[in-house]
């Protein structure tokens, strides 16, 4: 792959770009430099790096480079307002889209002008009503105190348009929300992962689930811009390519019968397991706790659980074998000559 | 030694040769399982279940009905309403005798809850049933047929773009399905099933050529 060249890669997109609103098949918005939103990608391009540390820009190949920033400038976004990221996985590099981004597109598209996402608290005076399958807000009173984390239990998203139709709004339980997330591959329901964003800044990201499912709805069923809905599209895909990609990192790597819980009912272990295991028992640096390792061997019922039993003495075997090494290293040290 | 009696998102169910015979999934209603066996299904003792997809699950309650022993987890459990005493409760990992076989269900990569694939031994047989999944966490030791899920390939897939982020997430593909069987040892394996193969995005021809491609002459591979 030769050196990749910005004027030439840029020309390029910028020409395509082109020809797509000469063809009335894209407007792109008024307030959208291209030239800025291609100088802005470019910044990032040149410090993004695939999962190896390679520049992207060596690493992807040339094709896949002009396809993400075609994807990018269909949509009008601009990576530098953080509307969207590259992400590399093997040599393909792909631009994913931001949360900001999808109400940036939603706007366009769909004539919107304002998307507001709220939390719904335990304690709240929230009240709804169904008419004609739109939901319409009555009430939603909070009290200050009521806003904990713990404590959201909802939220709803409202899309205000340019014009006279009324404001749609979408509505999402707690549970509906983590059902969203469990499809994804960080968060598992009734999991505790405190270090998650999803626990860490869980209001937040309620939030931009509710605002991302009402955008995709007026996006996806815009009927003038097929091809920035493509793009969009195209960019759900990505993600879902990238974390498979990252998953499948641990396919076929371990062997079932290391994997096995240890009271797996099985046959029992043979005499072979305990004697090799007693004869690991008989080094010296068991001295201290040979009879807990005994006793532990004596509760073991089954073959895989004395396997797994055996690997962690001899583990323990070697620690302590390196341990006594390096303290006798030492302490000839200390003797001054 | 294995028949498929059905593959697919219209109902999957097979049957396992043995002393007794097993059936893996509950998709494919017993009337039909009678006419394919000549009326043998009196004589199966096990039948195991990967989840709660209705293709997979959906007759449970009538091999209940008719004496056969169910291995399947809480999920499905608690999903189809069942309370047979012959409903066995089993979970990833861990491995448990049925009758002439050893069972040892494993997790896979599915959208639904807990789901399951198995490795399924008796005295001469070491089987893997993948179920429904994107891919196999595990190696194996000493396989002597592989049931593999092979749904699609990019070369074959013709849906809509937006339903391949499903695909991706839950069902096998060509390609990982070549890496499947590249990454475990095949010395003894007799025979590879392609299963589950998808009537829009896949092509069973092609798929059985690829694979014919990448492992050895001796080894048989079909298909429904």
């Amino acid at each position: 792959m030769g050196k990749i060249v910005k004027k030439e890669l840029v020309n390029n997109v910028e020409k395509r770009v082109g020809d797509l609103v000469k063809e009335n098949r894209l407007d792109l918005p008024k307030n959208y430099s291209l030239g800025n939103a291609m100088n802005s990608a470019w910044l990032k391009l040149q410090e993004t790096k695939t999962k190896n540390k390679k520049p992207v820009l060596q690493a992807c190949t040339k094709n896949s480079i002009a396809n993400s920033l075609l994807d990018m400038a269909v949509q009008g976004l601009n990576p530098g307002k953080d509307q969207g990221y590259f992400l590399a996985y093997g040599n393909k590099l792909n631009f994913q889209r931001s949360y900001l981004g999808t109400v940036s597109v939603a706007k366009r598209v769909a004539n919107i002008k304002d998307v507001v996402a709220r939390v719904i608290y335990e304690g709240d005076d929230f009240k709804y009503s169904m008419q004609n399958g739109d939901i319409s807000i009555e009430k939603h009173s909070q009290k200050f105190g009521n806003r904990k984390k713990e404590n959201a239990i909802g939220a709803y998203c409202v899309i205000k348009f340019d014009d006279e139709r009324e404001d749609y709004i979408e509505l999402m339980t707690l549970d509906e929300i983590e059902d969203a997330w469990s499809q994804g591959q960080v968060f598992k329901k009734d999991k505790e992962q405190d270090y998650i964003p999803h626990s860490k800044f869980k209001t937040e990201m309620m939030k931009k689930t509710v605002t991302s499912r009402a955008c995709k709805k007026y996006i996806n069923s815009s009927n003038d811009n097929a091809v920035v809905a493509k793009a969009f599209n195209r960019s759900e895909i990505n993600e879902a390519e990238q974390e498979t990609e990252e998953e499948y990192q641990k396919a076929n790597s371990q062997d079932i019968e290391d994997a096995l819980e240890p009271d797996s009912v099985e046959d029992g272990y043979t005499n072979d397991q305990i004697n090799f295991a007693n004869k690991l028992l008989k080094s010296h640096v068991f001295d201290s706790d040979r009879e807990e390792w005994e006793e532990k061997i004596e509760k073991t019922e089954t073959k895989n659980g004395m396997s797994k039993l055996i690997k962690e003495i001899n583990a323990e075997l070697e620690d302590r074998k390196e341990a006594e090494k390096q303290e006798q290293e030492e302490s000839q040290q200390e003797i001054p000559i | 030694m294995i028949d498929i009696i059905g593959s697919g998102s219209s109902g999957n169910c097979y049957w396992l040769e043995g002393e007794p015979p097993l059936l893996i999934e509950a998709g494919i209603a017993p009337k039909e399982i009678q006419i394919k066996k000549d009326f043998r299904l009196s004589q199966v003792g096990v039948c195991l279940v990967t989840h709660i997809h209705k293709d997979h699950c959906k007759y449970v309650h009538k091999l209940l009905d008719r004496g056969i022993d169910c291995y399947l987890t809480k999920e499905v459990k608690e999903d189809l309403g069942l309370s047979s005493h012959r409903t066995h409760l089993i979970e990833p990992l861990k491995r448990f005798k049925a009758k002439g076989w050893v069972i040892t269900p494993f997790d896979v990569e599915h959208d639904t809850g807990n789901p399951l694939g198995f490795l399924i031994e008796n005295n001469s047989e070491k089987i893997v049933y993948s179920g429904d999944t994107a891919f196999i966490k595990y190696k194996f030791q000493n396989l002597t047929r592989i049931m593999i899920e092979c749904n699609w390939s990019e070369e074959t897939y013709t849906s809509p773009l937006v339903q391949k982020k499903r695909l991706l997430k839950t069902h096998f593909n060509l390609d990982k399905v070549k890496d499947f069987l590249n990454s475990n040892n095949l010395d003894k394996v007799k025979e590879i099933l392609l299963l589950h193969i998808s009537s829009r995005n896949g092509d069973p021809e092609y798929f059985k050529k690829e694979i014919e491609k990448i492992v050895d002459k001796k080894i048989r591979v079909r298909y429904e």
